[in-house]
């Protein structure tokens, strides 16, 4: 029986007896003790690591809501407008035109052996680019033999070259919303909603959802969450059927694989009767490193994409309301239903008419089935009002916010989607603590790159890409409150707060490894902290150099 | 080398309980060997005959009368996908769209790929919900895209609903769609041959009034043929100067002596190659429209033939 004490110029335990340490002790995987040399030396023999002593350790952070979608998108281009860490920790510089994507798909494309096989590029983001859009010319220009598929930030979106443009012969449908045109008629090559992703699929072959049955994805997303200091990571929508299970279970189970992942089980995906038994077999097969019993529903799309519900005014471009992803009374008979037999949804609500739908069918279920502590979560809930927070409270509702689109889009939702007022209040963490709402933070990857600080800073800064600032000072959260989010705040919402999410005897030695100290920063450099790698179950993960 | 004949597909919208699974259940027992592509929101609604199961997945059921099941299961784009691309491919497909889906955006999907064929939006719409439906906030704009998006309307639930109500939901769909295609007609009594496409399912040369077991349910057919070359610019502005015509297929000869295929549906044509080694007809056209026959429409059709 080891014992390994890690020394560290400063434990940032989030515990609130003993906040700050300079050792920690850990046996079988778990914090044994906190504090000074001399007090956890009295545990008995030890042996003394002290790589750390020129680091600072924080919880292992945690990343509620991600897809492990973000792994497999790795296999393949990142052409986003924003800095981007890849799984070995080089960083991809974000790319500011057209001509750069261009570029770095024309470099891809001359590193592949095989000239006929598609290309794929991801993250772009059009949005950045004022008029200018991408055109099948711009791509032809990287090849118009191989079939090339580009695909933007929101997955939902694809440019394709005339490659694909000829092969789907899509000048014959071009009066379709989902094909855009130029000024004569022809299709661009830009393409929107499921018939993008249709014809990635059948004539690209390319499948972005099949993360879950490729360990190499699998891997690749536990890498970029290293790098970011997280230790436990959410798949926040998963059909979890045998196969993927057998998978989860075969990568996680190794000593060497660095993540904790929690998948939600996507509610919808079978009828709720077959539902919560396939979730309730798979509870018993939880381990240490994949935690399976929470459920996931999605009641409409996103605000970027204009397919929220929002209430009345709506957009303020004029746009028509967004989309029920799954109709209002079904959805009050699924949360009935996941409730009544015990386990705990996280609802996928953005807009405010979506959070009120929400906040309704969970009432109406706990009136007939209440549970004292279900922690029933809204996930995203950007839009969520003074009385939806009020609301919240009363019902037991916990929320994790989507705190980097204050970043990321608050300009497009101050201009486009919201207008002035309600931006303001878009992710408005400050309501939440100030409810007592149990609150988290997180990044939506591969939406947003994976970055529990990241996100962190966004929640305390609240500025946008072009350096607005969002919301009252209320709404800001102070360092301490956004540190104590993306660890004990993550770890409350997936119900595992007895495990993870502070440094504390008996919880598992799960540890971020900092390279500075984000309480002795100033609030504007929290996103620059540096991360050395994390500490899983008494495991040294070091991030790899690049 | 020819392009493969593209697959005729049908969707089959409506809000939830408005009919679909059950007209979905009759398509199913009814097929009689073609080889039909269902998609369906769910295996757990459809009535499948275990006896009649030659082989099936998680996610796909083969059945001994030529249907291939597929359910949305984890994601309709896959389903549709492994239909398309199996080596013995379905010579039909009809989509279930959910009960909140567009049906166009659905479409569009069939639309964009050169293997598919749009045939139809049909839009099932319950008489004793509609009204009801259109006026709550959460749903009105759903229910309302719905219907936009339909090639034919079709009020089911008429049987438990009154003859007032039937008008006022008439009148409603009216007024949000003006001039939209629309019947009465519950799912048990549609005339299946609606979702086929016509090539076999409208016998040539009839001409005259389909009737189903309800009253109201009417459709008009019709047939022409020539041995003229056909002005396909003429014969697209005929056909959408006919008031109740929902769709019309035919080989014609267009100048210069090619044959080529019409399709006709709802205010689209699709003038495609013609498929070599396929027995046709040539220069004959088949439509198909609802309520009463406008007066001169095979004389109309006639003329766009000199």
């Amino acid at each position: 029986m080891t014992t390994t004490i890690f020394a560290a110029k400063r434990i940032i335990t989030m515990n609130p007896s003993r906040p700050f340490a300079t050792h920690v002790a850990v046996r079988e995987g778990r914090v044994l003790g906190v504090g000074t040399l001399e007090e956890v030396s009295a545990w008995g023999e030890a042996h003394l690591d002290e790589r750390f002593v020129d680091q600072v350790l924080m919880p292992g952070l945690i990343e509620g809501h991600s897809h492990l979608v973000e792994g497999s998108l790795w296999d393949h281009v990142y052409v986003g407008y924003y800095d981007r860490m890849a799984p070995d920790g080089k960083v991809w510089p974000g790319l500011k035109s057209v001509d750069a994507v261009v570029e770095r798909l024309q470099e891809a494309a001359a590193a592949m052996d095989d000239p006929d096989a598609p290309l794929i590029g991801w993250g772009f983001d059009p949005i950045f680019f004022g008029e200018q859009r991408m055109h099948a010319s711009d791509l032809d220009r990287v090849s118009n033999g191989r079939m090339i598929g580009v695909f933007h930030a929101s997955l939902h979106f694809l440019n394709v070259n005339s490659a694909v443009v000829d092969e789907s012969d899509l000048s014959a449908s071009a009066d379709m919303q989902e094909v855009r045109t130029d000024a004569d008629g022809k299709p661009t090559g830009e393409l929107a909603g499921m018939v993008g992703m249709y014809l990635a699929l059948k004539s690209m072959k390319y499948d972005p959802g099949s993360a879950a049955t490729y360990p190499p994805a699998l891997w690749n997303f536990a890498k970029v969450c290293q790098l970011a200091g997280v230790t436990t990571a959410t798949d926040l929508h998963s059909p979890l059927d045998d196969e993927m299970v057998a998978r989860l279970k075969a990568e996680t189970g190794r000593q060497d694989f660095p993540l904790r992942v929690v998948p939600a089980f996507g509610g919808t995906l079978m009828p709720s009767d077959k539902g919560t038994e396939r979730i309730g077999a798979l509870v018993d097969q939880s381990t240490d490193k994949l935690k399976m019993g929470i459920v996931k529903l999605v009641l409409d799309g996103s605000i970027q994409g204009f397919t929220a519900r929002l209430k009345w005014p709506g957009h303020f471009n004029g746009a028509p309301n967004g989309l029920w992803y799954i109709a209002p009374d079904e959805f009050k008979k699924t949360v009935s239903a996941y409730n009544a037999a015990g386990f705990q949804l996280h609802i996928h609500t953005n807009g405010d008419e979506a959070t009120e739908v929400a906040l309704d069918a969970i009432e109406a279920a706990l009136a007939t089935h209440p549970h004292a502590d279900h922690r029933h979560t809204l996930q995203h809930c950007q839009l969520a009002s003074d009385a939806q927070f009020r609301r919240m409270a009363a019902l037991g509702v916990g929320v994790n916010l989507f705190s980097n689109h204050v970043y990321y889009w608050g300009d497009q939702h101050y201009e486009l989607t919201l207008g002035p007022d309600r931006t303001h209040r878009i992710d408005n963490a400050g309501s939440a603590v100030e409810h007592g709402v149990d609150l988290a933070l997180h990044s939506d990857a591969p939406i947003t790159a994976i970055g529990p600080l990241f996100t962190a800073w966004c929640a305390v800064n609240r500025v946008t890409a072009t350096g607005k600032r969002l919301g009252g000072e209320a709404e800001r959260l102070s360092v301490e409150e956004a540190l104590y989010t993306i660890t004990m705040g993550g770890a409350i919402s997936l119900k595992l707060d007895h495990e993870i999410g502070s440094i504390e005897v008996g919880k598992l030695a799960d540890f971020a490894v900092l390279t500075d100290d984000p309480l002795e920063m100033d609030p504007m450099a929290l996103r620059d902290v540096g991360v050395w790698g994390t500490v899983v179950g008494g495991e040294v993960f070091e991030a790899p150099k690049n | 080398m020819t392009a493969p004949t593209p697959i005729p597909v049908s969707v089959v919208g409506g809000f939830l309980g408005s009919g679909k699974t059950t007209l979905l259940n009759r398509l199913l027992k009814e097929n009689d060997g073609r080889r039909l592509g269902l998609i369906v929101n769910d295996f757990g609604d459809i009535n499948i005959d275990e006896k009649l199961i030659v082989a099936r997945d998680e996610d796909m059921v083969s059945l001994a009368n030529g249907c291939i099941c597929c359910s949305i299961g984890n994601d309709f784009l896959r389903a549709l996908i492994a239909l398309v691309t199996r080596s013995d491919p379905p010579e039909q497909i009809i989509i279930e769209a959910s009960g909140i889906a567009d049906p166009l955006r659905i479409a569009a999907i069939a639309r964009a790929d050169k293997a598919l064929r749009l045939q139809g939006i049909f839009v099932l719409v319950d008489a004793t919900q509609y009204i009801k439906q259109s006026a709550d906030p959460l749903l009105a704009d759903t229910v309302s895209a719905q219907v936009q998006a339909a090639d034919l309307l079709v009020l089911t639930k008429s049987d438990i609903s009154t003859v007032v109500e039937v008008d006022a939901v008439s009148a409603l769909l009216e007024k949000e769609k003006p001039g939209a295609l629309r019947v009465v007609s519950s799912p048990e009594n549609l005339p299946a041959s609606l979702l086929f496409d016509f090539a076999d399912s409208l016998p040539e040369g009839s001409d005259g009034t389909v009737r189903g077991h309800a009253p109201h349910d009417v459709f008009w057919t019709g047939s022409i043929s020539s041995d003229q070359v056909c002005d396909v610019d003429r014969l697209k502005h005929v056909l959408a100067s006919q008031a109740g015509l929902l769709r019309c297929k035919g080989i014609v000869r267009t100048e210069g002596g090619v044959c080529r295929v019409v399709q006709w549906v709802a205010g689209r044509l699709d003038v495609t190659a013609l498929t070599a080694g396929r027995a046709h007809s040539e220069n004959c056209l088949v439509y198909i429209g609802v309520g009463a026959k406008p007066e001169g429409v095979d004389r109309a059709l006639q003329a766009v033939f000199d």
